[in-house]
């Protein structure tokens, strides 16, 4: 049977290469910006990930239908556009790729349309006391929703 | 059991551990608590669909991007991209990138003091075909140094970025040069489980290379497969 190839990390010089696909991705007229950090042990922002929003059932109408690519600035500041969550709750699925992660991430970014993280429903196995960090809150532009690599709260990362 | 709609998890021995601290900065970043299990539904079994139409006339040639052409080795990098149940893994998208032959990133901010080459800039991208081949013209890169530790340096790589047929299969990688003397010093590359790290390794392969032309280099990539047993059962 033939073999899995190792995962390696994306390392400090990708964007060039990359950045085609996150200049594609249009605003869509019906969406919501989700917009945060991403922090390391330290609470520093890591300027140099990249995320990849995988969202099959919206915004099919984009030149790269379900996905969104960004990177970090300098601060370690994302941002990307869900649907708004009218009635129900939506979700994200999120990689996270960036210099130091030998594996690239996945997680979920949830919004609640009453904003009120102890109604989501969320997989089963995610323990109660870090809920939180799959939750988006409702900010004067949008939602907020920081990605912390380790440390205190710490993201939880999916092994799917 | 054996689900023929699921990816099956790739077993221990195959990645490196996210926590390698002779990569130093996996000791900041890497998550330490155990990654929780998610049922794998439709969204983790579908993917982004690229079509030729993003491709660009020579996104698969890095020697011909630019007014002339770049210094160093030409090479073609050629191989298959398959699943664990050695299915050819099509139309599926491939892009790489790689510093320069002097082992200087088009990036503005790789500070090595080394030569940019005004027409090199080391990025590209690529569809699998049928049978999941893929093929790209490039420049050797070279090894540069980097500030991991007392005098670090790279092993001469390109990074690799697949989507393969399902969000789940997302893999990001470098390829090595078969033979290079920076191998036992590279926590990168030994990260990797020992057993493993000869799949990073590109073979030279003279069917490949193109007489008078270039040296041919074969890398096949491996993607996780569905329907057989899972790991451990």
């Amino acid at each position: 049977m033939p073999q899995p190839t190792p995962s390696q990390t994306i390392g400090p010089f990708f964007i060039e290469a990359l950045k085609w696909a996150v200049e594609l991705a249009v605003t869509p007229p019906d969406g919501v910006r989700v917009s945060g950090r991403v922090l390391d042990r330290d609470g520093k922002g890591v300027a140099d990930a990249l995320l990849e929003i995988w969202q099959p059932s919206w915004a099919v109408s984009q030149p790269l239908p379900g996905l969104q690519r960004v990177a970090t600035d300098d601060a370690g500041r994302f941002a990307f556009f869900m649907p708004r969550p009218d009635g129900a709750q939506v979700h994200a699925n999120v990689t996270v790729f960036a210099r130091g992660l030998l594996c690239g991430l996945f997680t979920r970014v949830y919004l609640h349309p009453k904003d009120d993280a102890a109604a989501v429903s969320l997989p089963a196995g995610v323990p109660a006391a870090r809920r939180g960090t799959l939750i988006g809150k409702r900010s004067a532009e949008g939602y907020e929703w920081n990605i912390r690599l380790q440390g205190e709260g710490e993201t939880v990362f999916f092994e799917i | 059991m054996s689900d023929p709609t699921r990816l099956r998890i790739t077993p221990p021995g195959t990645h490196p551990p996210l926590l390698y601290p002779e990569y130093r900065s996996t000791q900041e970043r890497a998550p330490l608590q155990p990654p929780v299990a998610l049922d794998q539904g439709a969204e983790e079994l579908s993917v982004a669909q690229f079509t030729r139409s993003l491709l660009k006339p020579n996104d698969a040639d890095l020697t011909r991007q630019s007014t002339g052409e770049p210094l160093g080795q030409r090479i073609v990098v050629s191989g298959r991209v398959i699943d664990e149940d050695g299915k050819p893994v099509r139309n599926s998208l491939v892009e790489v990138w790689q510093c320069n032959a002097a082992g200087r990133y088009f990036h503005a901010k790789d500070q090595h003091d080394a030569p940019l080459d005004p027409h090199f800039f080391g990025v590209g991208k690529m569809l699998t075909d049928e049978q999941g081949n893929y093929r790209f013209v490039s420049i050797k890169p070279g090894a540069y140094p980097w500030r991991n530790h007392p005098n670090a340096w790279r092993p001469s790589h390109i990074h690799f970025s697949l989507f393969g047929n399902a969000y789940a299969q997302r893999l990001v990688t470098q390829m090595y040069f078969p033979g290079d003397p920076l191998f036992p010093y590279d926590p990168i590359y030994n990260s990797v489980p020992a057993e493993a790290r000869s799949r990073l390794v590109s073979a030279f392969d003279l069917g490949l290379t193109v007489e008078g032309i270039a040296l041919g280099f074969r890398f096949d990539l491996v993607l996780r497969g569905r329907g057989a047993t899972p790991f451990g059962i």
